[in-house]
């Protein structure tokens, strides 16, 4: 799989998606399809869409790649957190699929999972929230999120 | 990491420890490897494609709004009505996204406006990559409306930034009031909730204010806007939202 950075610039990123796949949608999408039929249809949401954790563990090869050249890599770790609409158990299993043929390849994968926080902007109290309809005990719905949210690559061991 | 030995040998949540006596994928005589710490967002190519297209979009003065909902929420019967009643005061273009099909981008070109389909495959939303690519395709005049139909998918569209300035969630009283509680990341991420398809609530057991309330406890302070695009009841508040947007 090419996944080679491509040009930041508008123009270079224009065509490829318009009634096409790039080469890279297209072969994790047929990578994808063929597990379908294996139990795939667990990860899929309400509306039968396809899950976005496979878009977002490709942002991720494709960040690791940008970065770190190529250089294997060893161990990826990611923070995801409780709030951040990204599930991990998803992610791990779209990881071992979306690295075969690249530089994490064989690459493990940790991720860690921060709980949510906040912090009610009517009363001032901070509360643990472990979704996004919890209340402040204050009964005020308007908080402000200090944590649980993250969706960050934290770190890469690659070998030297 | 593995406290014991340094390796990575699998998948470790932070606070848990592996048992010593697992398998590991390698041999023992590690290799010497470094670490880098990157602290970087995930999506951070995304969101600086999106960047790009918010600058280029302001650029020329031309306001895009990025619509999501489920599918059959009533995106395109929505944006019909809003081409044909706004068609003269507001130049109005299309970017349609949909897995496969250019049903829907037939329909808006069958009101007169611009449209370019976007089929995204077994993709279930729209990224500003893809978006990018479709306002270079539609080219629409300085000082006009881009409306953006995302893939019907209430939990993907939320995460990727597409540039737009703004987010619009609809739903429809058809669908259930609890949506906001099913999908919470979704009405955080908008602007402005539309409730479509109220010419229905006689017909249908939809509980109005449970819907307000689940709106509100995902997104404080989000606008609610009640509406029928079959009827056109409510609609000019949708009208004036946008007109109120317009740079």
């Amino acid at each position: 799989m090419d996944i080679r950075p491509e040009p930041h610039t508008l123009d270079d990123t224009l065509d490829p998606y318009l009634n096409s796949d790039t080469v890279l949608h297209k072969s994790i999408l047929s990578r994808l399809d063929k597990i379908s039929a294996g139990g795939c249809a667990g990860y899929r949401s309400e509306e039968g869409a396809s899950l976005h954790e496979m878009a977002i563990t490709q942002s991720v090869i494709q960040a690791v790649c940008d970065r770190m050249g190529d250089a294997p890599v060893q161990r990826v770790c990611l923070e995801i957190g409780t709030l951040s609409g990204v599930v991990a158990d998803s992610v791990r299993f779209c990881f071992d699929l979306v690295t075969a043929g690249t530089t994490l390849e064989g690459a493990s994968l940790e991720i860690i999972q921060p709980t949510g926080r906040a912090r009610c902007r009517d009363c001032g109290a901070e509360f643990e929230l472990n979704d996004l309809l919890v209340l402040c005990e204050c009964g005020s719905a308007n908080r402000e999120l200090l944590a649980g949210e993250e969706l960050k690559i934290r770190e890469v061991e690659v070998f030297v | 990491m593995c406290a014991t030995c340094g390796c990575s040998g699998g998948i470790i949540l932070e606070g848990q420890d592996h048992e010593h006596g697992h398998e590991h994928g390698h041999e023992h005589g590690h290799p010497e490897t470094r670490t880098v710490t990157l602290e970087q967002a995930v999506l951070a190519r995304n969101d600086g494609l999106a960047e790009l297209n918010r600058k280029w979009l302001a650029d020329r003065g031309i306001l895009a709004v990025n619509l999501m909902s489920s599918p059959g929420a009533g995106k395109t019967t929505l944006l019909e009505r809003t081409i044909r009643e706004l068609g003269a005061e507001l130049r109005v273009s299309v970017v349609e996204g949909d897995q496969e099909t250019v049903l829907d981008a037939d329909r808006i070109r069958a009101t007169g406006a611009p449209a370019v389909q976007i089929n995204t495959g077994s993709g279930c939303h729209l990224d500003a990559q893809m978006l990018a690519g479709g306002l270079k395709t539609l080219d629409p005049p300085d000082n006009s409306v881009v409306l953006i139909e995302n893939v019907g998918n209430l939990v993907c569209p939320a995460l990727f930034d597409l540039g737009e300035q703004a987010r619009v969630v609809i739903t429809s009283v058809t669908e259930g009031a609890e949506k906001p509680r099913k999908y919470p990341q979704m009405f955080r991420a908008a602007d402005l909730v539309l409730l479509n398809k109220t010419d229905l609530l006689p017909y249908v057991d939809f509980d109005v204010d449970a819907f307000l309330d689940g709106a509100r406890r995902a997104n404080p302070g989000v606008e609610v806007l009640q509406l029928s695009a079959t009827t056109g009841d409510g609609i000019d508040s949708w009208y004036g939202w946008l007109r109120a947007r317009l740079p």
